[in-house]
């Protein structure tokens, strides 16, 4: 829809205007000289200091602050392409874009311009034109951020939420609980003035261990990845969502004699910056604070490199716990955190994995609201190192290959011993290895282990058989397939190294009838739990990615990143709950 | 003290071959810290096999919810691999006042007790979990280690994802304070071999603060450093720690011993590991 649209002013002023943030677009109609800049890094060098330090990515480009427009959002609303209607008439335009006709709604054609047949002459504020482009139901549409707000419908979403090349999941694992769970903190947290936002955040005093709360200033510009050679090639912090109706748009004709009249529609959109907000201001707190805002110091990332010399924000915030952002984000507000091991055991029934995980399945009750009282709120979040994957995939491979249905399968018996080897090649990398062995060894495990995840490959795979050791294989291996890489199109269920916020559980039976039960009647109820049947509801921070088994795409048909997994999958495939508490 | 000697004498063979520590350095009383005290109807339950841990984790968290005050935790089993042993998992769940004692090697395990008072002794564990720290205790009251070794425990290093993040590393021993006045004493500690950095950590949970933080009779040996990272308390008393980080730093702020927020909160400085060596060598 964006092609269809008129020009699209890219404006460069670090302290934006309502202007700043425009469409990056296509150059056809009228007024784009005045408007059409370059581009320009808003950084320190700024002068408002409002932005983290200079930040240069893997490659060694640098990175810019710019602003976003519509063509940023992670999708775009949908629009009709503007009318054309080409012929020699005259209109006379009532509304011009001196003084044009504010309305949120759509006006009529009267309210905009009028017409009559050619004639040859004007007078007054006739028009000759040769066509008019545009109408009041198919403009030539310009999309411009609302600048009153950072939200759309004064409410942030989990939808929001769209993590971008910076190792943030776990920051933004514990925005997308908040959004669910706690909205309003995420709206209390800001304060808009004009083109900047201050973000309350709070460090730790460890003298009088005590919260202390900060304002953090940042503006509206986002971090760009750059070709090197000044021009950007799309955000690298996170992205986000605008909304998919404006909240008002200035109407007017503009129309030149001798050439075309435009119906134009200047439309304000909510643009639902909050989620980048929030992490460029973690990113500057990070400078001055700490990851963790002086907590946890021996958890963190160094705020300096090698040499002593401060690193940006972005490279401090690069990969973390989730458990630990809480702190940061409600100070004393926080009541507690944890983090827990999820236990999978090769070989265990369905009923021991449930037992073994009680205290597991207690929290993820709670992260559905079971138990908590009405003023606090429970966050979950799981993960698995790779390290987690590669040790269960061997384990999971040791365990069938004492199985009595494997024994005539011999070509597939050759398949797990070698990629058992693997996987212990790759626990020997991240043991004794530098980043080339292991990135070599995660390359040749995800080769590996994709023999396992092709579709029909190996029918015994989705036989169920043995308690389905057979399908945890397969599950093991599709996530161990990803090892290697970043963001596959492929088939995949999980990332390994990477944070998952719970939505919420359903516990079922086995005749898939719903189980309520809250964390003490667990206790006694748990052997009726069917870890197949129950399931848990993620949303990958990513905002898409959801698991993909054939390569079809999400299983629900909407690729939003929220997903669910059996219990029994979610019990093979992450290792590590971290969990808080907080007073709402 | 033989079995320091044992670890000094070398460290790599050791992991693997020597008993655990639970009997090495005799600890001196600290009336401040004492062990979690035993209640009359505390719950006596008993880790013979790794395939016991299911049921005595169930068990624990029935009775935890029951009301029981207490309970402790036996290990017998010389030797256990790659089990994960935790209690008090639910956030919201009761606490009780938990004692875990062996005479055990673990092998990538993973220990996490969650209570108001709780006392661990005669653990070696060897070689990092898949996940997590060895040894994470979090109490409300008092924490009490006691003969408890850390042998082999590495650094890993992860794979580099641009859109991922979440970490997984751990310590060997991460004491929590869960409560405003939380006391901790760690006594016949040995970390050798060990590139997890912090190897040892002491921090506190929300509204949790360690009140005092004793360490005593312990061997930082063949470590990355710092070695032990202390985050807030009130008071830290060092006495006749080794360590063989450089003799010159060995201060309040050593590579060795790192104290956040007031350093002048430590008294006593951990001694060079060639002083302890020689006291050792000169113990009966």
């Amino acid at each position: 829809m964006i092609g269809h649209q008129r020009p699209a002013a890219q404006v460069s002023a670090p302290e934006a205007s309502s202007h700043d943030v425009a469409v990056q677009g296509q150059a056809q109609g009228p007024g784009n000289a005045a408007r059409n800049t370059s581009l320009q890094s808003s950084g320190r060098g700024s002068g408002n200091g409002r932005n983290p330090n200079d930040y240069s990515d893997d490659d060694g480009n640098p990175t810019t602050h710019a602003p976003v427009g519509s063509g940023d959002a992670v999708q775009q609303p949908d629009t009709p392409a503007p009318d054309q209607d080409m012929g020699d008439r005259d209109v006379r335009p009532i509304a011009t874009e001196s003084a044009p006709l504010e309305l949120a709604g759509t006006p009529s054609t009267g309210d905009l311009y009028e017409e009559r047949s050619s004639t040859g002459e004007c007078e007054g504020d006739w028009v000759s034109v040769t066509g008019i482009v545009g109408s009041p139901v198919a403009p030539s549409l310009l999309m411009e951020r609302d600048p009153s707000t950072i939200f759309i419908d004064n409410t942030p979403t989990i939808d929001d939420i769209h993590q971008g090349f910076i190792g943030s999941c776990y920051f933004l694992s514990a925005l997308t609980s908040i959004a669910q769970s706690d909205p309003s903190h995420i709206r209390d947290m800001f304060t808009l003035s004009g083109s900047s936002a201050k973000v309350r955040m709070y460090s730790h005093d460890t003298a009088t261990s005590t919260w202390v709360e900060r304002q953090i200033n940042v503006d509206m510009n986002f971090l760009h990845s750059t070709d090197g050679a000044g021009g950007t090639t799309g955000l690298k912090s996170s992205g986000f969502r605008m909304a998919e109706t404006p909240t008002g748009a200035k109407w007017y004709v503009d129309a030149e004699e001798g050439d075309l009249a435009w119906v134009m529609s200047d439309a304000r959109y909510e643009f639902a910056l909050w989620a980048p907000l929030l992490e460029k201001a973690y990113a500057r707190f990070t400078e001055r604070f700490g990851q963790y805002g002086g907590l946890h110091d021996g958890d963190a990332n160094s705020r300096t490199d090698d040499n002593g010399n401060a690193r940006s924000g972005y490279e401090v915030i690069d990969g973390g716990w989730t458990q630990y952002c809480f702190g940061v984000l409600y100070g004393a507000a926080e009541v507690s955190n944890s983090d827990l091991g999820i236990v999978h055991e090769a070989g265990a029934t369905d009923a021991e994995q449930v037992e073994s995980n009680l205290d597991f399945i207690a929290n993820l009750l709670m992260a559905g609201g079971t138990d908590v009282p009405d003023d606090q709120a429970f966050f979950m979040s799981l993960s698995a190192s790779s390290y987690d994957i590669a040790e269960r995939l061997s384990a999971q491979v040791e365990h069938i290959l004492g199985l009595d249905s494997v024994k005539r399968h011999e070509t597939f018996q050759k398949t797990l011993r070698w990629v058992k080897a693997l996987a212990a090649k790759y626990v020997d990398a991240e043991d004794n290895g530098t980043e080339d062995d292991v990135t070599e060894a995660g390359n040749k495990l995800s080769d590996a282990a994709a023999r396992f995840t092709e579709p029909d490959a190996w029918p015994i795979l989705e036989s169920g058989r043995d308690e389905g050791a057979y399908t945890t294989l397969r599950d093991l291996a599709q996530v161990a397939q990803n090892i290697g890489t970043d963001a596959s199109d492929g088939r995949r269920l999980v990332y390994s190294q990477h944070a998952y916020p719970v939505l919420g559980v359903t516990l079922r039976d086995t005749s898939a009838a719903v189980l309520q039960l809250d964390t003490t009647s667990l206790q006694t109820r748990h052997a009726e739990i069917d870890a197949d049947q129950s399931s848990v509801e993620f949303r990958n921070p990513h905002g898409t990615n959801e698991p993909d088994f054939d390569g079809a795409g999400p299983a629900d048909g909407e690729d939003d990143g929220v997903f669910s997994l059996a219990l029994s999958q979610v019990f093979s495939t992450f290792a590590l709950s971290e969990q808080a508490l907080v007073q709402t | 003290m033989c079995r320091v000697l044992v670890l000094l004498g070398g460290l790599g063979a050791c992991a693997s071959e020597s008993a655990p520590v639970s009997s090495a350095a005799p600890s001196p009383p600290t009336p401040e810290a004492e062990a979690a005290p035993m209640h009359q109807d505390a719950l006596e339950l008993t880790i013979h096999t790794k395939s016991d841990i299911r049921s005595v984790t169930s068990t624990l968290r029935q009775a935890a919810l029951d009301g029981v005050p207490a309970a402790t935790i036996r290990i017998t089993a010389p030797t256990l691999d790659g089990i994960t042993l935790q209690v008090g998992g639910t956030l919201t769940a009761p606490l009780m006042d938990l004692v875990v004692v062996g005479d055990t090697v673990l092998r990538k395990s993973h220990v996490a007790l969650r209570g108001r008072s709780i006392s661990v002794s005669g653990l070696t564990f060897v070689g990092s979990p898949s996940t997590g720290d060895a040894l994470q205790l979090t109490a409300t009251d008092a924490l009490t280690v006691d003969g408890v070794a850390f042998v082999g425990l590495k650094a890993r290093t992860s794979p580099k994802h641009r859109r991922r993040g979440a970490k997984a590393g751990g310590r060997a021993l991460a004491l929590w304070a869960a409560g405003p006045q939380t006391r901790a004493s760690v006594s016949g500690l040995v970390v050798a071999d060990s590139t997890v950095q912090p190897a040892v950590s002491f921090g506190g949970k929300p509204g949790g603060r360690f009140d005092e933080i004793t360490l005593f009779d312990a061997v930082l040996a063949d470590t990355s450093t710092p070695t032990i990272h202390i985050e807030s308390a009130v008071g830290v008393a060092v006495e006749r720690v080794a360590t063989d980080a450089p003799d010159d730093a060995v201060s309040t702020a050593s590579p060795a011993i790192v104290v956040l927020g007031d350093p002048s909160s430590l008294t006593g400085v951990p001694a060079p590991l060639s002083a302890a060596r020689t006291a050792a060598l000169e113990s009966p």
